[in-house]
């Protein structure tokens, strides 16, 4: 059954890549532009498929695998549907370092990508902090210490966003804060692609502690699992995740926990299931939610993140609701 | 040869200084009052506690072995256990065969069939009553064919036949040139089914033996605060407080 879902999410994968390069304000043609961008060539072609639509659609996907992922790994090991990936801390920090760059003008030598390293320095301080304050990965502490390292990261995003130079800048931070993977250029996804790969590695390599873990850390333990290891291992790559796709899309709202959560009755709810249909599903869904933004008729662009909580608040509510009618 | 050899075990403020065996084919209960520190040796035994002493399976320092090819040989079943998710009763045995890396479905099969659970297994589990649960994660254990198996109450929330067919499981697996060791509260079940008893209190052994040596009265009124009626003769064997 997990087989022929994440065969079926692949094939959707693919067929969400080619119809997200077709869909734009300007008609092109998909594979001569890929095939000519490939080749080097400056047709028209060649230029908006290479230069506009495959670095967005590639970080579309990109950033929706890794949300995808970080929900169903966090969930797995705090044993939390609820568990998404912003609880680490890490995506607060991540847009608290975005956001010093439009305020303080960080890294100008950077150009586009520098509120992307900023968020990517921002995660990992968060991060470490929230590992610092926890002192062990046990699943509540994750939960206090995240949510503290969370509060001060808002705290500080508020004061920056209070004491915003002037009210152009404030509005760029705030329009970049509500995500979006629009005016990205491969740089980013050279961004992501790295914290992308050692993450996904990290939670994959903790795939029995997973499944141990479902009926608790005792019983995980004593099957010889070192727990504390690989909590910490799980915690970093979900961050890792997290930081790096808030660091280059801002934040996009929902899919983290909504994407396991509808996935789990498909992998009949083994968290070390989860994990690849998450990733899949994680993609396809921020891509599509992607390309309803470019298909919305043009003027002031409605922010991705904007969507998906919009698209996914409701889901979250009939999800509770099928929960409740479950239980009385 | 001893299959476990405890030498001067203690964890700090639970438990100290126990000095314990058990031989191969043997049934060994722990019994003692709440807080005696039943679960606190089982869970130093499993591999979830640290601790301070020695532990020795078949004469090999359990603390120098790979935790995986200990969680091979020791299976451990704690006294409540819950599952997060709503695994199928297939699920949570299957996760027994995983300090083996594998999915052996005759193991599976076997130990579904031991405990009486056949039916249920594409059921989720947290469908399933205390009792019927109790015998799922008891068989999870099973599945994972430990040469020692440890439980932690096994029998508390089960109903009177299936205490019975619990604990005669728990001692045919024994007599396989395996061992058991259990804690439990009732002595009468603990004077009929298992080989030798130990009988903790306040972290230290008080007395180990056959249940003769073990259950008097002496013993029980230290342990217990209790005057008990005592009768290992009858078939099957009565203590209860008078």
């Amino acid at each position: 059954m997990a087989r022929l879902i994440t065969s079926s999410l692949l094939v959707l994968l693919l067929a969400t890549f080619v119809l997200s390069l077709t869909i734009g304000s300007t008609s092109v043609q998909v594979l001569p532009g890929l095939c000519g961008f490939l080749g080097g060539q400056d047709t028209l072609d060649a230029i908006v498929i290479g230069e506009i639509r495959l670095p967005r659609t590639l970080i579309a996907l990109a950033v929706g695998a890794a949300l995808g992922l970080s929900g169903a790994a966090l969930q797995g090991l705090l044993r939390n549907p609820l568990a998404e990936p912003s609880l680490t801390g890490a995506s607060q920090g991540a847009a608290l370092g975005a956001a010093s760059v439009f305020y303080f003008g960080l890294f100008p030598q950077l150009g586009a990508a520098a509120p992307g390293v900023a968020g990517l320095i921002g995660a990992a301080v968060a991060l470490m902090l929230m590992l610092m304050l926890a002192g062990s990965a046990r699943s509540h502490m994750v939960i206090m210490a995240g949510l503290a390292i969370s509060t001060v990261s808002g705290a500080a995003l508020a004061t920056v966003l209070n004491f915003a130079p002037n009210p152009y800048a404030m509005q760029e931070l705030v329009f970049w804060l509500l995500g979006s993977v629009s005016e990205r250029g491969l740089e980013h996804l050279w961004l992501l692609l790295p914290a992308l790969l050692i993450g996904s590695g990290l939670i994959l390599s903790q795939r029995r502690l997973l499944s141990g873990l479902s009926l608790g850390d005792e019983v995980a333990r004593s099957m010889g699992l070192n727990y504390r290891y690989g909590s910490i291992m799980l915690v970093l790559g979900a961050s890792m995740l997290v930081g790096s796709s808030v660091a280059v899309a801002g934040s996009i709202g929902f899919v983290g926990l909504l994407v396991p959560h509808i996935l789990r009755p498909l992998v009949k709810h083994r968290p070390d299931r989860l994990l690849i249909p998450a990733t899949l599903a994680g993609a396809i869904l921020v891509c599509a939610a992607d390309m309803v933004v470019r298909l919305l008729p043009p003027g002031r662009e409605l922010k991705l993140g904007v969507l998906t909580s919009l698209l996914g608040a409701p889901l979250f509510i009939w999800l509770v609701w099928k929960e409740r009618k479950r239980w009385i | 040869m001893d299959l476990i050899t405890i030498r001067q075990l203690s964890v700090s403020r639970r438990i100290a200084d126990i000095n314990l065996n058990l031989v191969p084919g043997e049934m060994l209960g722990v019994i003692g009052a709440n807080g005696a520190g039943k679960s606190t040796l089982l869970q130093c035994l499993g591999g979830v506690l640290p601790y301070r002493g020695e532990i020795l399976l078949n004469d090999r320092l359990l603390r120098q072995m790979p935790g995986r090819e200990q969680a091979r040989q020791i299976g451990f079943l704690p006294q409540s256990s819950q599952s997060a998710w709503a695994l199928t009763v297939e699920d949570v045995i299957t996760l027994g065969r995983l300090p083996w890396g594998d999915n052996d479905q005759e193991a599976v099969r076997q130990a579904a069939a031991d405990t009486q659970v056949s039916d249920w297994m594409q059921r989720q589990v947290d469908q399933l009553s205390g009792g019927q649960q109790a015998r799922v994660w008891l068989a999870r254990v099973l599945a994972g064919k430990p040469t020692v198996l440890l439980a932690d109450e096994p029998v508390a929330s089960l109903d009177l036949y299936h205490q019975q067919y619990i604990l005669t499981l728990l001692r045919r697996y024994a007599r396989n040139n395996r061992g058991v060791i259990l804690s439990i509260h009732d002595l009468s079940l603990a004077a009929r089914y298992c080989d030798r008893l130990c009988l903790l209190h306040q972290g230290r052994v008080l007395a180990a033996g056959t249940p003769a040596e073990v259950l008097t009265q002496d013993h029980l009124r230290t342990a217990f605060h209790i005057d008990a009626h005592i009768d290992l003769e009858s078939q099957p064997p009565i203590i209860v407080p008078k």
